[in-house]
């Protein structure tokens, strides 16, 4: 039988966003957040939960006030209190 | 080394630590669940070290520890981690058993010249895959059998890897009660204790005239094999039964209408039911919640008097208890069901009150419609309480991604 579905020339949304499901969380950005990296207030933002991080990565910081994002750089290596816990891959926001 | 190589895989404090992972707030706090019932299901890793476990009552508990966290279970979350731990174990291997929602078996005989890699080295990869995606620890155990793996998991607690090995194996079982083997229960290890038989040891020491001598049945003798490091117990690759089946989805924007959620709650409720019968199962036990706009969870346990894969069934006793969990003037952004206590359709007992014949008449009405939905989709028929989520303007695929929604960017 054919699936007509899979012949369209359709994406599936959640499957553009995600690559890896099972390391995948959502944060939403909070009305307050400075700008990251085209990256707004009111945003959602998709993070895999990682340890490997590189230069230019858009990192996913946890500290005991709660969670932040910022670019990541060698030089300042995040230490002691902060822990980087995942990479940022999507973000995406809605207008109405 | 062994003719096969099982892992085993257990999370530690999973209920508990699923519920740190999904509010930060909690990290590093003594924390159990279990509030909604008043009996404590999981303890995590801070609470374990002041005493507090599954064995303590919740009362006690807090005399304990007065800072103690107490929340209720979330079980939808808890089933979704389990099966983000059952993904990952199986990109290494597709020999799985989802043995339970926090522990699985996994057998990685000859892979280690697939991977190139060690046995202990291929454990330690996916323990470590397991730890960063879902930011759990897990005790992983190595061994030549399910029996042996499990011994090994348990052996070093949280987070530990333990092998065990035909020249170590003695000194693993020296010291370990007969009643801590699994699938040694407490009965039947009385029993044995009045053979002489106390450790593992001393079991797995017995020779097979005495095994026969004293009527050791089956399970109990491949229990015996085992820990002799035989490998007898099958690996259950495909659970014949889902511990639970659930299905939730978050609405945006969130609501406060009464009805727009209750028609939300009710599409759930359709399309976990129709995959429970897709599997020829009826459930005797459901949970259904409400998710506010602050991530807080309310929701209630309720059990069916007969159980049922009818969607009708099920959203007349949301109907029902609806109103104790619906706040009016909170707005809610997602609903959720989950259905377990699943028992198979043809295992329906007759009730004296005549209810089963209701049940009986829905199960029929509903096992047409999945073949309705089997020819034209899903949702072409639905229940008129879930129009308004079905008519509801935005994109819907109609199968949730699932993916956990952790807290706020600050």
């Amino acid at each position: 039988m054919i699936n007509f579905r899979e012949l369209a020339d359709t994406k599936t949304i959640g499957e553009y966003l995600i690559r890896h499901k099972e390391s995948t969380y959502l944060l939403e950005v909070d009305s307050n957040t400075l700008e990251v990296n085209g990256i707004h207030a009111g945003d959602m933002v998709l993070f895999e939960r990682s340890g490997d991080t590189k230069q230019g990565d858009i990192v996913v910081i946890l500290t005991q006030n709660g969670y932040s994002i910022e670019r990541f750089s060698e030089v300042r290596r995040v230490s002691g209190e902060k822990q980087i816990i995942g990479v940022v891959t999507a973000s995406f926001r809605t207008y109405v | 080394m062994f003719e096969r190589v099982i892992l085993h895989f257990d999370g530690d404090s999973f209920f508990a630590s699923v519920e740190q992972v999904m509010d930060y707030r909690l990290r590093g706090r003594p924390l159990v669940t279990g509030g909604e019932r008043g009996a404590i299901t999981s303890a995590s890793t801070e609470a374990k070290k002041i005493g507090i476990n599954r064995g303590v009552s919740l009362r006690d508990a807090k005399k304990l520890c007065p800072e103690l966290v107490v929340v209720s279970s979330d079980y939808v979350s808890y089933a979704i981690f389990a099966e983000r731990m059952y993904a990952i174990v199986r990109e290494f291997t597709p020999l799985i058993e989802e043995y339970s929602i926090d522990e699985c078996f996994a057998d990685i005989t000859g892979l280690d010249r697939v991977f190139k890699m060690s046995y202990a080295d291929i454990a330690i990869a996916i323990k470590k895959k397991l730890e960063t995606s879902l930011g759990l620890t897990f005790g992983v155990g190595l061994g030549p059998n399910k029996v042996l793996a499990k011994v090994a998991s348990k052996h070093r607690k949280p987070a530990g890897f333990t092998i065990i090995r035909q020249n170590t194996l003695e000194s693993f079982l020296k010291t370990l009660p007969l009643e801590k083997v699994w699938g040694i229960g407490q009965s039947t290890s009385t029993a044995l204790s009045k053979l002489g038989v106390f450790t593992a040891l001393d079991f797995a020491s017995k020779n097979s005239g005495w095994i026969d001598h004293n009527h050791i049945s089956k399970p109990y003798r491949e229990t015996w094999l085992e820990l002799q490091g035989y490998f007898q117990k099958k690996l259950s690759l495909k659970p014949d039964i889902p511990k639970s089946i659930i299905r939730s989805r978050t609405f945006s924007p969130p609501s406060s209408d009464k009805e727009f959620v209750f028609s939300q709650l009710s599409k759930n409720i359709e399309s976990a039911s129709a995959k429970a019968r897709s599997h020829g199962l009826r459930a005797g036990l459901f949970y259904f919640y409400l998710k506010t706009q602050d991530f807080q969870y309310q929701g209630k346990d309720i059990s069916l008097m007969i159980p049922s894969s009818s969607p009708t069934d099920i959203i007349s006793l949301v109907k029902k208890y609806f109103g104790e969990v619906w706040r009016s003037g909170v707005v809610y952004r997602a609903s959720g069901i989950s259905l377990r206590g699943f028992i198979f359709d043809n295992e329906t007992t007759h009730d004296l009150f005549g209810e089963s014949v209701k049940t009986e008449k829905n199960a029929v009405v509903f096992h047409c419609l999945d073949k309705l939905y089997a020819k034209y989709g899903e949702h072409t028929v639905f229940m008129g309480s879930s129009l308004r989520a079905l008519t509801f303007s935005g994109v819907d695929s109609g199968r949730p991604l699932d993916i956990p929604m952790v807290g706020k960017v600050r």
